[in-house]
């Protein structure tokens, strides 16, 4: 029934994302005023931001998929688990280099160990890389799979602790929200909520893309499983 | 057989076979004390820099050795497939992490009974600022470190590449503790140096309990297959 109901919002959902992508794009580039003092750089921050939403969506996703993998040996939350992850990876992946790409010039260097954001999202990177390295290297259908989903239940609980460690340090991170509400003007703030829910549908998409190329590869084992027993 | 007898027996089990022949437990002492002479010649300490270094330099030596342990308690019980045994006994799997984890929580309280003393030795520290802290550090680091690593060490044993992917596991993981212990020995080896230690504490208390109680619970996946 679900698979169904994917299959058939396939499409309409990528028409929706392009869509949402060039509104976020034309947002971003012409909409927002430039910031007075970073100047054109800081447009990076509608799509660092947005991105590393994605990602923590996305092991939020591995977590509840393993969880629930491990409850109820359904291979189908095993591939939307190993989706969400290899997704979360790349925009992961993207979050550290666009920051970098952005601290050089405003920070005046491309990596500071003293802000707590940029050594968690370092350390989020690398669970992560290990939960696609166990999936990798762990023989056995079944296994890797169950190995899978019992790391990605750690990783992500270990993820608030990490947080909270790294935190209790100095930060130098730019705060745009606080508990006294939205420091920017109003176009930006706009921009960069629209960006975040953009992202977010970009991110729906590629998941579902991904989770049915893992269901066709499985499905290709069986049949070819069945014709070498034969 | 409730579940603490069992969980004793495993521990006993392990330690008396770790005993008789030792040499797991020698090669981790000499390791941890080789890198303590190692680290200190290459940072050609002096006071002031000791003052920043040395609380890392009172932990690599522990950890490492903690990681060859962890590598080596699996290796022993896949010989002659003593973990299958394990498996077809009418043990609760709960009960047998937690006697791994006492059993190799053991062995490094004996690597830390030797390696501190010897760094405070070499390094010809002052008397530390608080020695009560400075236990209950070792006490929940060892702890929390060991408990991740038996869990991971078991999980990485079916790989290829398990040398490899347990520290690859592991390291990542285990960033709260390694900031809380270094964090926290600062603050027991040195008088000058102000810091609250409550939230670090509490940090390495709920990282501790946190990370033995869902092993216990996910043990039982973990060796089904």
């Amino acid at each position: 029934m679900v698979n169904r109901l994917l299959e058939i919002s396939k499409i309409p959902l990528t028409l929706i994302t392009a869509i949402v992508i060039i509104i976020q794009l034309y947002m971003a580039f012409y909409y927002a005023q430039t910031e007075k003092y970073m100047g054109e750089i800081q447009k990076i921050m509608y799509f660092h931001v947005p991105s590393a939403f994605v990602a923590f969506v996305a092991f939020a996703i591995v977590f509840i998929g393993g969880v629930l993998y491990l409850y109820t040996k359904n291979k189908q939350w095993d591939y939307l688990a190993v989706s969400a992850a290899e997704i979360g990876v790349l925009f992961a992946t993207f979050v550290l280099v666009t920051g970098s790409l952005w601290a050089k010039p405003v920070w005046n260097a491309w990596w500071v160990w003293e802000d707590p954001r940029l050594v968690t999202s370092l350390i989020l990177w690398f669970m992560y890389i290990a939960y696609l390295f166990i999936r990798a290297s762990v023989q056995g259908e079944e296994r890797h799979r169950k190995f899978a989903a019992i790391f990605g239940i750690i990783a992500f609980l270990d993820v608030p602790l990490v947080y909270f460690s790294v935190k209790w340090w100095r930060t130098i991170h730019p705060k745009v929200i606080d508990e006294q509400g939205v420091h920017m003007p109003v176009e930006m703030a706009q921009t960069l909520f629209f960006s975040i829910i953009a992202f977010q549908f970009l991110f729906f998409t590629l998941l579902i893309y991904r989770f049915f190329l893992e269901r066709q590869k499985e499905k290709i084992k069986e049949i070819k499983n069945i014709e070498l027993k034969r | 057989m409730n579940f603490y007898k069992q969980t004793f027996l495993i521990l006993k089990r392990d330690l008396t076979l770790e005993f008789r022949q030792k040499s797991l437990l020698f090669s981790m002492i000499i390791f941890a004390l080789m890198l303590q002479v190692f680290l200190n010649i290459a940072f050609d300490t002096d006071m002031e820099a000791m003052q920043k270094l040395g609380a890392g330099i009172l932990w690599i030596p522990i950890l490492l050795s903690a990681m060859l342990g962890f590598n080596r308690i699996v290796a022993m019980d896949k010989e002659n497939s003593v973990l299958t045994g394990l498996l077809v006994s009418p043990l609760d799997k709960g009960a047998l992490y937690l006697g791994k984890f006492l059993g190799n929580l053991v062995l490094i309280f004996i690597v830390i009974c030797i390696s501190v003393p010897a760094f405070f030795l070499f390094v010809q520290q002052p008397y530390p600022n608080s020695l009560g802290l400075l236990i209950a550090v070792l006490i929940l680091g060892s702890w929390g470190f060991v408990a991740m690593g038996v869990f991971l060490a078991t999980l990485a044993q079916s790989s290829r590449i398990t040398e490899l992917l347990l520290p690859v596991m592991l390291f990542p993981l285990s960033v709260p503790l390694f900031l809380g212990i270094v964090q926290l020995t600062e603050v027991a080896l040195y008088p000058s140096i102000e810091m609250s230690q409550n939230v670090w504490l509490i940090l390495l208390a709920s990282y501790d309990i946190l990370f033995t109680i869902i092993p216990l619970f996910l043990f039982d996946y973990l060796l089904e297959v």
